[in-house]
């Protein structure tokens, strides 16, 4: 019964409409079903429909300017559970009636404010997954223990923060009932005066920390010591410990099974030290750009392999775009300018060099598959540092 | 392989795999609550479905009985309408009145894997769209007085498009 009239139904035919457009309405992004709602009566009474507003989002492509207090009064009013936004499009048109309760469970913001931020930790006391990305620049001091005393059910908990980190020293001191954390794009937080950071006895299961590579090294450890139920471990920028002791750290965990070392420099001495850790089943590498370490990259891979052995279940070894150009310049035999260390663009890349570079990682991973009988062994390109939302 | 047979709203007999015939939530629990065992001759009666309508639903089904089960409504997931497989773009070439009775059935026989594509196709015609342009999409007439119309745009004040 394809009905060619359809399209008049679609605008009077209130048992039709109902039946599909709440379905349809439910994949929109939230301006274009506010311009559905200026359709013609049906539609904009459809457009009210809860499930319409369950996830409230803002893609990428939206070029809207959004009044905060009229946000969070949507979000009160049709009883949103999650919000996502890809950019913050939010202003302050008053400086009234800011704070409304909403019933959010989850809220995730790429490119967050200050403001954007401040109005939803007072406005969703319900939270219980907040995923942000701070804009640089952007002022940090709510994010401290009082914040996190104020959302008893929040669970999850990821910050990128490419500014400065003051607060954030205090804030490390109680994770609370968290279950799972990522700090990251933290610039400076493990610099200077490391004896404040110290975690408290916790229950966290999932942890991601950026830019550890200046933290001493009896930090980790003592983070390990305080989280005795964590089962994934994930570390960035990793650069100066001794395996030896790192490796040995790990082993003492016995639930964590997940490792992800990303950024990390693969020194003298890691081959030799997984065997500390046969706990880990899966284990990604992602070996940092270092032009003396580079060489015995491989060798020192693939003895690493042999000791892991039959433990290990899942086995990841990635390689940044960066290194990757690193490796193309090296084979032009030009010389590597420092800047390389910061490009993270597309990179025109020569067909042939693409072309080996794939040989190689095919041949690497069959090598590593000999060695490692039991685990799923994959060689691959694969560059995350800093996303939060991996 | 057991098979099963269904009818549609205009009597037509469709005879196919049990298998393939799950895939729709509705039937699957009515076979259940019935006690319907393989061996049943008995049609399945389908009202809301006619027999055009039934047969794409069921070409789509066989092309889709190996996927891994929908996951579990996942609360909080992004919504994009652009992971549209390119089997199902051509499947769903056709006119906008077989694509809301596809969207009807899917519904009605609870198929989660085609109600969500069907519906992201519509979504993708809409997407981006002023309201006149969505209005002349589907044929719609603007049955807003002047001053209704105002108010639904001072509704829509605070996300406002630049």
């Amino acid at each position: 019964m394809a009905d060619a009239t359809i399209g008049c139904r679609l605008g009077e035919d209130k048992w039709l409409v109902s039946n599909t457009l709440p379905f349809i309405f439910e994949h929109l992004d939230t301006p274009d079903l506010l311009r559905c709602s200026l359709v013609c009566k049906l539609w904009h009474e459809v457009t009210q429909n809860p499930i319409c507003w369950k996830t409230v989002q803002f893609s990428n492509n939206c070029n809207v300017k959004i009044d905060i207090s009229g946000l969070l009064y949507n979000l009160e009013a049709h009883k949103t559970l999650h919000l996502k936004m890809e950019k913050d499009y939010c202003v302050r048109k008053d400086r009234v009636n800011l704070t409304r309760a909403t019933k959010l469970k989850t809220l995730e913001i790429r490119q967050c404010s200050t403001m954007m931020r401040e109005a939803f930790l007072h406005a969703a006391r319900q939270l219980e997954s907040i995923k942000i990305e701070m804009i640089p620049g952007a002022v940090l001091h709510p994010f401290n223990i009082d914040f996190l005393a104020g959302m008893p059910h929040l669970r999850e908990l990821r910050l990128s923060l490419t500014t400065e980190t003051v607060q954030v020293r205090v804030f490390l001191f109680d994770v609370g009932d968290l279950r799972v954390l990522y700090i990251l794009n933290v610039e400076d937080m493990f610099r200077e005066s490391t004896k404040f950071i110290k975690f408290k006895r916790n229950e966290l299961e999932v942890l991601a920390l950026g830019n550890v590579g200046d933290m001493t090294e009896s930090y980790i450890p003592s983070i390990l010591q305080a989280s005795p139920v964590l089962k994934k471990l994930r570390l960035e920028c990793c650069s100066r410990w001794n395996p030896h002791n790192f490796f040995r750290a790990i082993g003492l965990m016995k639930n964590l099974t997940c490792l992800e070392l990303l950024d990390f420099k693969i020194s003298d001495g890691f081959e030799n030290s997984v065997i500390f850790c046969p706990n880990i089943e899966e284990l990604t590498i992602m070996p940092s750009v270092d032009r003396f370490y580079m060489g015995l990259l491989n060798a020192r891979i693939l003895m690493a392999a042999q000791n892991l052995g039959k433990n290990i279940k899942k086995f990841t070894l990635g390689f940044s775009k960066r290194y990757l150009l690193y490796m193309y310049d090296r084979v032009e035999q030009r010389n590597v300018i420092p800047l390389l260390r910061c490009y993270s663009g597309p990179i025109q890349r020569d067909p042939i060099f693409e072309l080996s570079i794939l040989l190689t990682m095919v041949e690497v991973e069959a090598e590593l598959s000999i060695l490692m009988p039991t685990a799923k062994v994959r060689v691959i390109e694969l560059d995350y540092v800093g996303n939060i939302f991996k | 392989m057991p098979r099963i047979k269904l009818q549609s709203s205009d009597n037509e007999i469709f005879d196919i795999e049990v298998e393939i015939a799950k895939c729709s939530v509705t039937i699957k629990t009515m076979l259940e609550d019935l006690g319907m065992d393989d061996e049943e001759e008995e049609a399945v009666p389908l009202p809301n479905v006619n027999s055009a309508i039934l047969r794409k639903v069921l070409q789509w089904a066989t092309f889709h009985k190996d996927d891994p089960p929908p996951p579990e409504d996942d609360e909080n997931k992004e919504k994009r309408t652009d992971d549209i497989s390119s089997w199902d773009a051509d499947f769903l070439k056709v006119d906008q009145g077989t694509l809301f009775e596809l969207i009807l059935a899917a519904n009605y026989l609870d198929i989660k894997g085609l109600l969500d594509v069907t519906c992201k196709t519509v979504a993708n015609m809409i997407k981006g769209k002023a309201p006149e342009e969505i209005r002349k999409t589907f044929n719609i007439k603007n049955d807003f007085t002047a001053s209704e119309e105002d108010q639904v745009r001072k509704e829509n004040e605070w996300c406002e498009e630049k």
